[in-house]
């Protein structure tokens, strides 16, 4: 196990270093003169001569990429294009939203995903198991952005039950508040899909050999299934959600455009169409590296807790 | 000898997957769903009532009637006939995206199993990289960076998912060339593409065709997102996406319009995932949780 | 597991609770306004995007002279009185005696308005206004409160839109000196009725009752201008309490001003957007068929279709009431016949519009891409073949400055001086925002000529002439100079520009 993860790490390194050389290659990639699009029609030409300078444009790549290197060591994102703000300083600011926006979207995912599951998993082979399962097939195939539109649609707009924009001002219970829209459209698509895991591990827990023994000695069903089986059925799902973690913060990035919230995906979002290139590069290398290390928690999780892979 | 065994074991296995299918609704929804899609995409001038790209805006935004069964957009295009021609977009999206993906993903895998060495883990390592970004990031940048055009929004699409492919090309490859019939026909001194054509290739085929059901569903809804946010399609192509980002500006005077296209990428999604979960149950192949 | 069911009580109970309590965003004392894209910079000297940047600026800082509220007429501000010399290259300000900079930066003096203007025409300035002060020599302090702009030659622009304007604005010079261009730049130090608070990490801008203001105190304690690129989320945002003042989309723009709890209203915008045809490359570079396209081309549909029919049709680059307005023609199709324009057609050798093949180049905003759809549709009416490639604005802008284009659409902002307003088009801009790609020396002369004219007859006589030589030569289709369609919630009572541009510190709560 202690290998298994230590080789885990080590290969992350030369990763996230290629990582770093694309995001460094794009002020070569992206299309437009960045003095253009960034300064607009009121720009003079010594304006732009001092931004190319600022974005390493003057020097030969390979002199600006180990200088990039080596202030990304130093903790030294770089500075955005527009008022200079240090790009990490501006990230960790945003930050702390993308998480608890994902960590709250997979709390709900998971609460109501074991929930159904559970029913289906409790009146198998019955008309609401069929109608529970094709309800996380539905739920699955609801992309986030679609979720968060009808949500708005239904509970802003029209029944004006929950704010549509924004992260609220002050108070604790206004920011929860903001907080239930997006975050329930951020679990939508893993609340189906933790649902069938939930049912299946459920079903298959049930058929082993204890519980059977359990049943035979008059032991009521609702206890067993809770005391028992759930118990033992809970540990692929909690294997999955490391994973489901990465993906939610793709998904974050529409939800907090939808929301107008701040968070990494709409700062992503935005430097990209405002070419600012420091903060795409900041934003994306920050993006990776939690999608990372949620990939990495989701491999040692699995290997932890999954039977199945233990025995391999 | 052997090669008759192995003829058995496949129609059989086969006449088994037909019967469990055939058991399953999910199959029937999936499939009808599919189906559905297909022929829009193909028989979109002759089902279409109107021409998608006529306007007229003296009945603009108007609500479903006889002559628009779905009512007309901010120009007074017919809703319905747009989104029965933007199913082609869409099935050329996802068969291309994921054709894409597997051509690379099986050449790469396949030469990372049977080459192994430095050239697998490079090829290992490329996997890695692409999957070190959150898809639609790396979607985002990679189109930013080549412009949004339906060829490149496929090309992007298909590359980011091939790791998947490739992976699991290459694990199946390495079990398989340890499994007995493989060995035997070594033995007897098939060369490796062939055994790559008449062994390998149709013993992974069920974990692919498990794994390309899902990664359509993901490709349309990719492709829709980044339409949303206005990096999509371009017009007069529209894509369900391309609808819903118009209508979403109407949410407000017009709801109704923003209900179809979304109802339209679900509806595919659905059909793709649950065509998808159907074939698993019935193939049973060995996926590991990487996917 | 017992445990757990209580936290998931408790979880439960919380959120419904939260569901049902739906806390007011309404702060009294803070009046929250949406700007349309974030603030790029808060020096004057440097303004980039007049839609965010300038109702900030125009709230922090004060110029000599200002636009009186509601009207584009000149009125003192920092300057008491003016005298212009005969010959007009020489201009005395007497200005106000005790007025304070913001933060403790001191009194306000002649030494302030020398720096600020002279810090905009100094060679390493590099600022995108020094053209505002084209004619600028010095600026001469005569004692504490009176100041001489010296001038080379008489400046037609000075007092339309260069003083009232955000090169007109002036900055303290301690604090510049002391902070340096880069800090004061989100740091401003002006004497304006509200005082630079904080910008944040969510780009929200917050400002400050200036409570020494030398006019009447403002009304709002507190003043945030939150960027929001969206129309439907400045809407979203209006409707949720999160902003007091946003602008509409045309299109919803009778159901929610209609509501009880808003107030909206539609003011002409002072930019023009025009349909922009590319006159040095094939085959635009036909004349003949420049003016089939635009019998072809109905902006009226433009204006039904993207407008919602809520934006009057434009036929100059000017308002109607501004000096040098000349209409051009209106080219109706209906009024022609269709046949009159197959001939033109044929005429410029493209019968029945056979093989003719355009490339319309756009940005990616829905309206950009319903107004490309459109043409498309009546282009197609005459076999004409549009292809519209819409980019992101980065190389939507560099397909521009290559001209790698046949046609396209665009909106630029105007001033309410002409002379600004001509200079796209001038052939020196070709390469640049001359996105006819048109040059006529005529038309140069004619601007230059202007420019250096004090003298209000000849100025408009010029740019008359102007227009006449643009239409002449069928360079594009001007639509229309748009709208703007600020509402706000009835807690509040805004004062605008005639252009619709809110003027934040006469905005009033009508609570108090």
């Amino acid at each position: 196990m202690f290998i298994y993860i230590t080789k885990r790490l080590l290969w992350v390194i030369p990763t996230i270093l290629t990582v770093l050389l694309i995001l460094f290659s794009l002020s070569y990639l992206l299309p437009g003169d960045p003095a253009d699009i960034i300064l607009g029609p009121r720009a003079t030409p010594e304006m732009a001569e001092e931004l190319n300078r600022r974005l390493g444009l003057d020097k030969p790549w390979y002199q600006s990429y180990l200088i990039y290197l080596q202030n990304i060591i130093r903790g030294d994102l770089g500075t955005s294009i527009f008022r200079d703000r240090s790009v990490l300083k501006v990230i960790l600011n945003v930050l702390p939203y993308t998480v608890i926006l994902t960590l709250t979207g997979m709390g709900l995912a998971v609460f109501n995903g074991i929930s159904i599951g559970l029913l289906a998993a409790n009146y198998n082979n019955s008309y609401l198991e069929k109608f529970l399962t094709l309800f996380s097939f539905i739920t699955a195939s609801t992309p986030t952005y679609i979720a968060g539109v009808l949500l708005i649609v239904i509970f802003s707009v029209n029944l004006n039950l929950i704010p549509s924009i924004g992260i609220g001002e002050g108070g604790f219970l206004s920011r929860l508040h903001h907080l239930i829209g997006p975050a329930l459209a951020l679990s939508v698509g893993w609340t189906g899909y933790i649902a069938r895991l939930t049912r299946s591990s459920m079903l298959e827990t049930l058929d082993q050999e204890f519980i059977q023994t359990e049943k035979s000695f008059g032991i009521p069903r609702s206890y067993i299934l809770y005391k028992y089986a759930l118990k033992k059925a809970i540990k692929p799902i909690i294997a999955v959600i490391g994973l489901g973690i990465g993906r939610l913060l793709g998904g974050a990035v529409f939800v907090e455009v939808i929301f107008n919230r701040p968070g990494l995906g709409r700062l992503i979002v935005n430097s990209v169409n405002e070419r600012d290139l420091p903060m795409v590069r900041g934003g994306v290398l920050a993006a990776a590296l939690l999608f990372v290390i949620a990939n990495l928690i989701a491999d040692i999780s699995y290997a932890y807790f999954d039977p199945r892979i233990k025995q391999k | 000898m052997f090669k008759s065994q192995k003829f058995f074991r496949f129609k059989k296995k086969r006449i088994r997957v037909i019967k469990i299918m055939g058991n399953d609704y999910k199959a029937y929804l999936g499939g009808i769903i599919i189906m559905l899609i297909l022929v829009s995409a193909i028989f979109a001038p002759l089902i279409a009532p109107a021409d998608p790209y006529k306007t007229n805006v003296t009945k603009r935004l108007e609500g479903p009637s006889l002559e628009n069964l779905l009512g007309t957009d901010s120009l007074g295009r017919d809703i319905l006939s747009r989104l029965i021609y933007a199913a082609r977009p869409a099935v050329l999206v996802s068969f291309g995206g994921i054709i894409i993906s597997l051509i690379i993903g099986m050449i790469l895998g396949l030469l990372a199993a049977y080459v192994g060495g430095v050239l697998e883990n490079l090829i290992l390592f490329i996997f890695d990289v692409i999957r070190a970004f959150p898809p639609i990031i790396l979607i985002l940048v990679l189109l930013s960076i080549v412009g949004p055009s339906l060829l490149s929004v496929i090309v992007i699409l298909g590359v980011t998912i091939m790791p998947r492919y490739g992976r699991v090309v290459r694990a199946d490859t390495l079990s398989e060339k340890e499994e007995d019939f493989v060995e035997a026909a070594r033995s007897l001194g098939a060369d490796n593409s062939r055994i790559i054509f008449k062994h390998i290739l149709p013993n992974i085929f069920a974990s692919v065709l498990v794994l390309s059901g899902m990664d359509m569903a993901s490709m349309i809804m990719w492709e829709a997102g980044l339409s949303f946010l206005g990096l999509g399609l371009q017009p007069p192509l529209s894509s369900w996406g391309v609808m819903l980002q118009q209508s979403y500006q109407y949410i407000q005077t017009a709801p109704l319009m923003i209900v179809w296209p979304s109802l339209a990428i679900m509806l595919t999604m659905l059909g793709f995932s649950t065509f998808a979960e159907s074939l698993r149950v019935a193939l049973n192949p060995k996926l590991n949780q990487e996917v | 597991m017992l445990k757990n069911k209580y936290i998931f009580t408790l979880i439960t109970t919380v959120l419904l609770f939260s569901l049902l309590t739906n806390p007011a965003a309404a702060q009294d004392d803070s009046l929250n306004i949406a700007i349309p894209g974030r603030a790029q910079t808060l020096d004057p000297a440097y303004l980039q995007r007049v839609l965010s940047d300038w109702p900030v600026m125009n709230s922090v800082f004060n110029g000599l002279v200002k636009y009186k509220p509601g009207t584009f007429k000149v009125v003192p501000d920092l300057a008491k009185k003016w005298e212009i010399s005969e010959n007009g290259t020489e201009i005395n300000f007497q200005l106000k005696e005790g007025v304070q900079f913001h933060k403790d930066y001191g009194e306000f003096t002649a030494k302030d308005v020398k720096f600020s203007f002279e810090r905009i025409i100094a060679e390493d300035a590099n600022s995108p206004e020094a053209q505002s002060f084209s004619n600028l020599e010095r600026v001469e302090i005569v004692d504490k409160y009176t100041v001489k702009l010296i001038l080379s030659q008489p400046m037609g622009r000075l007092f339309t839109s260069t003083l009232p304007f955000n090169a007109g604005l002036i900055v303290s010079k301690k604090a510049v000196e002391e902070m340096g261009r880069k800090e004061f730049s989100s740091n401003p130090i002006g004497t304006g009725p509200y005082v630079f608070k904080e910008w944040d990490v969510n780009n929200n801008i917050t400002l400050q009752k200036n409570k020494n203001y030398f006019e009447a105190e403002a009304d709002y304690g507190e003043i945030v201008f939150m960027p929001m690129a969206d129309p439907t989320s400045q809407e979203l945002a209006l409707q949720a309490g999160e902003i007091d003042i946003g602008q509409l989309t045309l299109d919803n723009f009778d159901q929610i001003s209609q509501m009880e709890e808003f107030e909206a209203e539609i003011f002409p915008d002072l930019a023009v957007q025009y349909v922009a045809f590319n006159t040095s490359k094939e085959p635009l570079n036909n004349k003949k068929l420049r003016e089939a396209l635009r019998y072809i081309i109905n902006p009226e549909e433009i204006l039904v279709g993207a407008f919602a029919g809520k934006a009057e049709k434009a036929y100059s680059i000017l308002l109607e009431d501004m000096i040098g307005y000349w209409k051009a023609p209106d080219f109706k199709l209906k009024e022609v016949g269709k046949d009159y324009v197959w001939n033109l057609l044929a005429e410029a050798g493209y019968p029945e519009g056979e093989g003719l093949e355009l490339e319309y180049v756009t940005d990616s905003t829905q309206k950009r891409r319903l107004i490309g759809a459109l043409i498309q549709d009546q282009l197609s009416q005459f076999n004409i073949d549009l292809n519209v490639k819409a980019m992101e604005v980065g190389p939507k802008i560099e397909s521009w400055q290559e001209g790698s284009y046949d046609i396209t659409y665009a909106r630029f902002t105007n001033t309410v001086d002409p002379g600004y307003n001509f200079q796209w088009y001038l052939s020196e801009q070709i390469g640049k925002w001359n996105l006819f790609q048109w040059s006529n020396k005529k038309y140069d002369r004619l601007w230059q000529e202007a420019e250096t004219s004090l003298n209000t007859n000849k100025r408009a006589e010029n740019y008359r002439k102007m227009q006449q030589l643009m239409n002449e030569d069928s360079i594009g289709i001007w639509v229309t100079h748009g709208v703007k369609t600020p509402a706000w919630n009835t807690e509040v009572e805004p004062v605008f520009s005639p252009d619709g541009v809110v003027l934040p510190w006469l905005t009033t709560s009508s609570e108090k």
